[in-house]
């Protein structure tokens, strides 16, 4: 399970990657306030691997979102029509930036971690109500879409 | 690379096929790259290989995220005014 200094962590590096990234503005969530709509989930994940910890960072989001990410990384217009290969490489350089931040914040600069290429899942409606009830995931919200993100070693 | 004019090489660490280093690396093995000026776009954080990098002859390091004003200036700086208008 997530200690809590890592939960703070994990997202404090996600609210900033996603405003500094994708211009999006995020806020905590508790867990009885999860309401997704839609049966398509995206979820990326990549491993690191240091001198004393291995583990993978996962992010898991609704489908809709992963289109507006796609908008805002790649500068394109809100009317233009987005193809899921874009939304899936969206996610993914979310993931890798937000997996960068996370290694030098919680092992400090002196330290070699190397990381995967992140892969992603789709998931359906069933999948995301199990991993909201797994304590592994801290759930936030951005731009009141919740989004699941996980570190786990 | 060997079948295109490239002036500035944009890379990142995290890659698949051929991560940045061996991508370097195998650059400097070539003569038609070796001097071709490389500047790495990451999210890596480690002062230990950025160093490596830089060892390798790495002209710039950009950590993600970026703006286009990050790399504009870094184009600037490598190439020089004439290349970035």
């Amino acid at each position: 399970m997530m200690q809590n200094e890592e939960r703070k962590i994990l997202k404090e590096v996600c609210f900033g990657v996603f405003e500094q990234l994708a211009f999006m503005f995020g806020d905590e969530l508790e867990d009885d306030e999860i309401e997704a709509e839609g049966n398509r989930f995206l979820q990326a994940s990549m491993g690191f691997k240091g001198p004393k910890k291995q583990g993978t960072v996962e992010i898991v989001v609704p489908m809709t979102i992963s289109k507006l990410l796609a908008i805002n990384i790649l500068g394109l217009e809100e009317d233009q029509i987005i193809d899921e290969d874009s939304a899936i490489d969206a996610l993914k350089e979310l993931l890798n930036t937000i997996t960068g931040r996370l290694m030098t914040t919680l092992f400090g600069e002196d330290v070699v971690v190397d990381l995967t290429i992140p892969a992603t899942e789709e998931l359906d409606h069933a999948a995301w109500e199990e991993l909201v009830e797994n304590s592994q995931y801290l759930a936030i919200t951005i731009e009141e879409t919740p989004v699941l993100v996980s570190i786990q070693s | 690379m060997k079948n295109n004019w490239v002036d500035l090489c944009f890379a990142d660490i995290n890659m698949p096929v051929m991560n940045g280093i061996e991508m370097i690396e195998k650059m400097l093995e070539d003569h038609m790259l070796e001097k071709l000026p490389v500047v790495i776009v990451s999210t890596e954080g480690s002062k230990t290989r950025i160093e490596e990098l830089f060892r390798k002859g790495v002209r710039a390091y950009l950590r993600k995220p970026i703006t286009p004003e990050i790399v504009r200036n870094v184009v600037k700086e490598v190439l020089g005014d004439y290349d970035a208008k």
